[in-house]
């Protein structure tokens, strides 16, 4: 009996022994370690070069300014609009479009810089540079548009692999900058529910920053199925605006990939207030 | 072969989804608002004496669209070609480089029956295409009456809304010292053209008239010297006036319903005012208020379901809405100060009121459900605002500082091209026209 006791009396004993000397571990705020990730600075000069890293690749351009003429067909397409006779508009379209492939021949004389580059380097470079020079000895001028389809397929392949938006927040700003400067919504902003009023535009870009082909409006259909001639409105001030501020020439010509093609949201929800 | 038309239409549609992931896409949520700069050659005339009249038709289209302050008009020496029809295509470049974006071509000819015929086109010059042509014919005197018109139509097709410079303004025409005020009710064009006299004003004074939204007919309140204001109907094309029952007590604040067969005013029995309605054609009386407190200038909605009307029951005057019959008022303003004359838009959309706030008036809106208050205007005193039948532009009068003489101005719905409008002498209590027949 009295063994028993004290066996108790002992397990007891240690129970609240350990007890004692465990349970403010339980209570006390667990620390917990965190990494620690460094954070550096880029500066601002690196980082434009990192952002124009994948256009930079001056071998693509060689070939593809030589193209550059082919989109001079392209540029060819206003001028069936000119067809309308008695608008001599579509005599001074051309003449910018003259004007600006010279440029572009001058962004040429860099690139043959880099094409000399290029010979030292056939030993790291691979097939890029290896296709640039098979091609050449095959066919220099007519290999053209053939030229122009792979590099673009390698431009957009490269690109590819950093997706997502890929202009800058100081390019789309510029963007919407330009657009904003030139869409009046004066007559907008008075009308009923104006935060209805919201209009979609798709426009393409030839390499001058003119625009290729008219904008189209992404919800046209919609509009004229609500009867709503205050949308109607809306509609024609944003397709003006867009051909207002044309051409956008503020953007990188060797980025032309990545602004060639926009789509404009003409939201003045945010103007309703006035 | 069905498969193949899957494969294809599947095709198709990748094929319209790629290019899509490509695009970068930009919300664009600021704008400017400056006016849109309009070129508007005068209209040409197949002779001498109609290319005055072809001037003159420009001038005054030219000013109504600048007074509109959504359009700058572009100075015509300017203007590089020189149109020989307007059924001719304008070349679009010469007008570019100008900065015009839309042009107003017109031509001014006699008909053989001895009248004008004024035809017009708008072409938008960033599209090429032409937004609309429209022509007007009419007696040449009536030129200024076709000129307004075109204004409207270029003020429609370039902003959705109906123009409304071909109206007419009803105001209160105040001539003489303080102390021996005479006030006329005067009527002219929304430009300030023909200004003429309706009321001699010989033995009382017209306050607050207001225009039927349906005819050329005015309500407003005489006040007399020997015996209580009552509540007048004048016929502007005949000039006949008549008395809207006879009552002890005064009637005022007049106002027609949208329909224009009713008249909806206040009236004061045993010291207590009331709002109440009057059928013209039986004129039957219904009253919509009992209230010991003052409820005044009522105001009828556009589809003729809710009246929004001042009350100082709560204390403070506020503007309250309730329904057609007079149920279930509510009180839609809440902020500090006074709030008076409420005038629901035409379009239905917003209440016009004045509020006076620690010594100032302020011309403000806000929704009938009582959001969106704002204030659009601000002076020493700003009173009675009245709509522009397109409810896009509100007038009313301003005494700038004590002792200062009334006049009308006139302010956008969005408070901006505040301007003073031109009228012969000092004047208060402006009311829009509907558009003229």
């Amino acid at each position: 009996m009295r063994f028993g006791v004290a066996a108790s009396v002992l397990f007891h004993a240690c129970a609240f022994g350990l007890a004692f000397v465990s349970l403010p571990e339980f209570l006390r705020t667990k620390v917990i370690e965190t990494e620690v990730i460094p954070i550096e600075l880029i500066a601002e000069a690196e980082l434009a070069e990192r952002t124009s890293v994948p256009a930079a690749s001056p071998k693509p351009k060689p070939k593809v300014e030589k193209p550059p003429d082919p989109p001079k067909p392209e540029k060819a397409e206003p001028k069936p609009a000119p067809k309308v006779e008695p608008e001599p508009e579509p005599e001074p379209l051309p003449e910018p479009e003259i004007k600006k492939p010279e440029p572009k021949q001058e962004p040429v004389k860099p690139k043959p810089k880099p094409v000399e580059k290029p010979k030292p380097k056939p030993a790291d470079l691979d097939l890029d540079a290896l296709s640039a020079l098979i091609d050449k000895s095959r066919k220099d001028p007519a290999a053209s548009e053939v030229d122009s389809e792979t590099d673009l397929e390698a431009e957009t392949a490269r690109s590819a692999i950093g997706a997502g938006d890929r202009l800058t927040a100081t390019e789309i700003d510029k963007m919407r900058a330009a657009v904003s400067r030139c869409w009046n919504a004066s007559a907008i902003i008075g009308a009923p529910e104006p935060e209805k009023l919201v209009v979609e535009i798709d426009l393409d870009l030839n390499r001058d920053g003119s625009l290729n082909g008219q904008p189209r409006v992404v919800n046209a259909l919609e509009i004229s199925l609500s009867g709503n001639r205050f949308w109607k409105v809306a509609e024609q001030n944003a397709v003006r605006a867009v051909s207002l501020c044309a051409p956008y020439d503020f953007f990188e010509p060797a980025r032309y990939q990545e602004w060639k093609a926009f789509t404009l949201n003409f939201d003045p929800s945010q103007m309703a207030g006035f | 072969m069905m498969r193949l038309a899957i494969a294809s239409i599947l095709a198709a549609l990748i094929s319209v989804m790629a290019p899509a992931q490509a695009r970068v896409r930009i919300d664009i949520t600021q704008a400017n608002v400056e006016p849109m700069p309009v070129a508007v050659p005068d209209f040409m005339a197949s002779d001498n004496q109609m290319s005055g009249l072809g001037r003159d038709i420009t001038g005054v289209i030219m000013a109504d669209l600048d007074r509109s302050g959504l359009f700058s008009v572009i100075d015509q020496r300017a203007y590089i070609e020189k149109l020989s029809s307007v059924d001719v295509r304008p070349r679009f470049a010469d007008w570019r480089i100008i900065n015009a974006q839309v042009l107003v071509v017109g031509e001014v000819s006699q008909t053989t029956d001895g009248r004008i015929e004024v035809a017009t086109r708008v072409w938008d010059i960033y599209s090429n295409e032409q937004l609309g042509a429209v022509s007007f014919k009419t007696p040449a005197d009536n030129w200024r009456r076709a000129a307004h018109k075109v204004a409207d139509f270029v003020y429609k097709s370039l902003t959705g809304e109906d123009g409304y410079f071909d109206t007419r303004i009803v105001f209160v025409h105040e001539t003489g010292a303080k102390e021996r005020r005479s006030k006329r009710l005067m009527i002219m064009d929304q430009d300030g053209a023909n200004p003429v006299l309706l009321t001699d004003g010989l033995n009382y004074q017209a306050l607050t008239p207001r225009f039927s939204p349906t005819q050329q007919q005015i309500t407003y309140m005489a006040l007399f010297d020997n015996r209580p204001g009552q509540v007048y109907l004048f016929n502007i094309e005949t000039g006949e006036q008549e008395q809207l029952g006879t009552f002890r007590g005064m009637t005022f604040a007049p106002r027609f319903t949208p329909d224009g067969t009713r008249v909806l005013m206040s009236m004061e029995r045993s010291g207590n005012s009331d709002v109440f309605l009057m059928e013209l054609a039986t004129r039957r009386l219904t009253r919509l208020t009992d209230n010991p407190g003052i409820d005044t200038s009522p105001t009828m909605s556009p589809d003729g379901r809710r009246v929004a009307f001042t009350s100082d029951r709560g204390g403070a005057q506020q503007i309250y809405v309730m329904n057609a019959d007079g149920s279930s008022p509510k009180r839609i303003t809440f902020g500090e100060g006074r709030y008076q004359t409420p005038v629901w838009s035409p379009r239905g959309d917003l209440v016009a009121f004045t509020r006076l706030y620690q010594g100032r008036f302020y011309i403000g809106v806000i929704r009938p459900d009582g959001t969106g208050e704002r204030l659009l205007t601000e002076s020493y005193l700003d009173e009675g605002p009245t709509w522009a039948p397109n409810g896009r532009v509100l007038m009313f009068f301003r005494e700038a500082s004590p002792g200062a003489g009334p006049s009308l101005w006139s302010v956008d719905l969005t408070g901006r091209n505040l301007r003073r409008v031109r009228t012969p002498g000092d004047s208060s209590d402006p009311a829009w026209s509907p558009p003229l027949p």
